[in-house]
């Protein structure tokens, strides 16, 4: 029991007791403080992280950043050594960029993301990679074929994060309508290209076809070298009039005439294949998931066919992720171990709707199993054999943009009424054989 | 006599007191202090790299020497390249002035809505180029463009015209749109220069009973003359510099119909990494722009000195 006395001496002792308004402003404080001090913890833990630099054009990509930013954070969480962010251009001045900070002297990222042709020449030409041998012998993988021009003397330079590969993309509801199948020979690709283009309703195919769409152009035409088996190059030697490619040209041309929307820009064909109006494209797995993007009602009825030529082979073009050299190479070794991870790279591949792994994924994943599974689309880029662009451009790998550019303004002219493609290349192998003095 | 000595004594010595009171202020150096801010600034971001660029071009695989200018010389891609830039640009400078004195002249007219008018003539040059040439492609596609969609509903027209597949065409389509994108800015500064010329003039020559042409030619022609050169020579330099639409619209083609000066350095530079060969030909852009610059010059100071 305590007398008033005491009782009184006691609240003397603790002061004053707060009103109410004190006491809100008590509460709101402590409150704040509370909220605030995980973002203080992690500001620090931050701070205190050795920070990586991933270059890339991926950050930029609709469709395919969110399952990149998702990877980064998984890796961000997943160890206290390391903080790994983004840095670099969307993939139109990318190469362009990335070559000039090489040229100076360094590449100011700790990882690399590169296209076939930049990554060889971050291989060979400037010698800024790290091997990646430890993290193959640490999951245990075996890199696809693909791989091949990433390895030099012995070793290997790079891992594919994203690979591409081209085959023929039909939509299959346009084709049953003309009650045709996906064609197998040269002839009739043609053939049916012309059945399913009704102008300017329908086109029978999406071929890339003006100069102002440079790039895209010159990666789909390069393959039209392979349906007669033919090369761009051998070493410094240019093949533009070799029979080979010129048959090849001769075949683009014939479908340019069949059922190409022509003089059209890039982004205007894929709207009309999105819409449902062009039967065909010859394209990579990637253009599914854009036309997914502009219309998913197309989605459904997409279906591929391996290229329609006997050899079926195409361009496959790996992405890789390379380390570089410097100071923080042991992160970036880590990073690229973590992204390769079976169920890491199942995330990642599911979410972007990537299809070709960068080794037998299906075998370690069974989600990723599952998920090839329900892809009735990816028959024909599964069927599809490999050829890297560094194997047909032979020592014009280094300069694939100029030779294609140089291919390109020929083969315009071929393509107006009465134009010859034999003339056209040989106008674009003196051209070659001048640029191959300086490559 | 010996009073003006002292006097002149005295006045120096004024002078020196009130230069001294004054400090740097009245010093004869500190026009030169204001000016050299933006001397240095010129010096690092324009000298500077016209100095490394011109360098740059000088150099080889065996060191410093002209074997890009030789290299360039003989290239008939070269050659056509300069070709395609002469027709841009005369093209382009022609165009634009004839329109945009036209439209200068209307607008000085006094009629109800001439505000809102100069206002809308305004919006071409408002619009960023890279729209204006996203949308221009666009409306030129053969297949779904609204030019050949207006096109086909004149009799006799049953083909869709190739704009940008057509190397006389493509060249036709990015003359037009730079001439479009342009105009209003040439336009206005006409208005405005034909706006100072005094009324007392033109109705001087009407009592002298000069009709609508000759006062044109020599009233408002003259009256505005130093401005239309100063226009033409700015008209030169925008059209040889010309990049973006040309890029955008066409990349340079069909074949190299339209690669011009800005594209074909750009090409060299940035997309085939040759940057001594892409030095080279900017070496050769800038002695154009600084011959056509003096030339326009020269002649302005002749018809000056001949008044």
């Amino acid at each position: 029991m305590t007398t008033p006395k005491e009782g009184k001496s006691v609240r003397a002792a603790t002061g004053p007791s707060p009103n109410r308004r004190q006491f809100l402003g008590g509460a709101a404080a402590i409150g704040g403080a509370l909220a605030a001090a995980p973002l203080g913890a992690g500001r620090a833990r931050a701070a205190d992280r050795i920070p990586l630099k991933v270059m890339s054009w991926e950050q930029f990509q609709p469709g395919e950043k969110e399952g990149w930013n998702a990877l980064f954070k998984a890796f961000n969480e997943s160890q206290s050594k390391y903080m790994v962010d983004w840095t670099g251009w969307p993939a139109s001045q990318y190469v362009s960029n990335v070559v000039i900070q090489a040229q100076a002297g360094g590449i100011d990222a700790d990882v690399l993301m590169a296209m076939p042709d930049l990554a060889a020449q971050v291989i060979r030409k400037f010698k800024l990679a790290v091997p990646v041998d430890s993290v193959v012998e640490a999951l245990g993988i075996t890199p696809s074929a693909g791989h091949a021009f990433l390895k030099q003397d012995g070793k290997l330079y790079g891992l594919s994060a994203i690979d591409v590969n081209f085959a023929l993309i039909y939509n299959q509801e346009l084709l049953d309508k003309a009650g045709l199948k996906p064609a197998t020979t040269p002839e009739q690709w043609i053939e049916e290209t012309a059945k399913l283009t009704k102008r300017p309703d329908q086109f029978g195919i999406a071929l890339t076809n003006v100069i102002a769409d440079a790039g895209e152009w010159w990666f789909q035409l390069q393959n039209f070298c392979l349906p007669f088996d033919g090369k761009w190059a051998e070493g410094k030697t240019p093949l533009a009039n070799s029979p080979e490619v010129v048959k090849g040209l001769e075949l683009w041309k014939g479908l340019y005439e069949a059922g190409v929307p022509q003089g059209t820009a890039q982004s205007a064909i894929m709207k009309l294949a999105a819409d449902g109006r062009v039967a065909q494209a010859f394209g990579v797995n990637p253009t599914v998931v854009v036309l997914r993007a502009t219309n998913p009602d197309i989605y459904p009825k997409l279906r591929s066919a391996a290229p329609p030529w006997a050899s079926k082979r195409s361009l496959d073009r790996i992405h890789p992720l390379m380390a570089l050299k410097g100071k923080n190479e042991e992160g970036a070794l880590e990073f690229i171990k973590f992204a390769m991870t079976p169920d890491v790279m199942a995330e990642l591949m599911i979410t972007n709707l990537y299809v070709m792994p960068p080794y037998d994924l299906a075998a370690k994943s069974e989600k990723f199993k599952a998920f090839l599974a329900d892809k009735p689309w990816i028959t024909g880029f599964n069927e599809a054999k490999q050829v890297s662009p560094i194997d047909v451009m032979g020592d014009f790998a280094f300069v694939d943009d100029q030779f294609g550019r140089i291919i390109m303004q020929n083969f315009q002219s071929a393509l107006r009424p009465g134009g010859s493609v034999k003339a056209a290349m040989d106008g674009a192998q003196k051209q070659l054989e001048a640029l191959a003095k300086r490559v | 006599m010996a009073l003006a000595p002292a006097l002149s004594g005295t006045a120096t010595e004024a002078r020196r007191r009130a230069r001294a009171r004054r400090g740097v202020v009245g010093s004869r150096a500190f026009p030169y202090l204001l000016i050299l801010p933006m001397l240095a600034l010129e010096g690092a971001l324009v000298i500077y790299p016209i100095i490394r660029g011109a360098l740059f071009s000088l150099e080889t695989d065996t060191g410093l020497g002209l074997d890009n200018y030789r290299t360039m010389l003989a290239d008939p891609d070269f050659w056509r390249m300069i070709g395609h830039t002469l027709v841009f640009t005369l093209s382009v400078d022609v165009a634009i002035l004839t329109i945009g004195l036209s439209l200068a002249l209307l607008m000085n007219w006094s009629f109800r809505g001439r505000g809102l008018v100069r206002s809308l003539l305004t919006i071409p040059w408002a619009i960023p180029e890279v729209p204006v040439a996203i949308t221009f492609v666009l409306m030129l596609d053969p297949s779904f463009g609204v030019f050949n969609a207006f096109l086909r509903l004149f009799p006799g027209v049953t083909e869709n015209p190739q704009w940008l597949l057509d190397p006389v065409l493509a060249m036709v389509v990015v003359i037009a749109v730079t001439v479009w994108k342009g105009f209003p800015f040439y336009s206005l500064v006409l208005l405005s220069a034909l706006q100072s010329v005094p009324d007392e003039l033109y109705e001087a020559g009407r009592i002298d009973g000069a009709g609508r042409f000759a006062l044109f030619c020599h009233i408002t022609l003259p009256g505005i003359r130093d401005t239309l050169a100063l226009l033409a020579v700015l008209a030169f330099i925008y059209s040889t510099q010309q990049f973006t639409l040309i890029w955008l619209i066409t990349g340079g083609g069909p074949v190299d119909a339209t690669t011009t000066l800005a594209p074909a350095i750009y090409m060299q530079a940035f997309r085939f990494y040759n940057f001594p060969y892409a030095g080279a030909i900017a070496v050769v852009g800038f002695v154009i722009s600084a011959v056509a610059t003096l030339v326009f010059v020269a002649a302005q100071r002749r018809v000056e000195t001949s008044e």
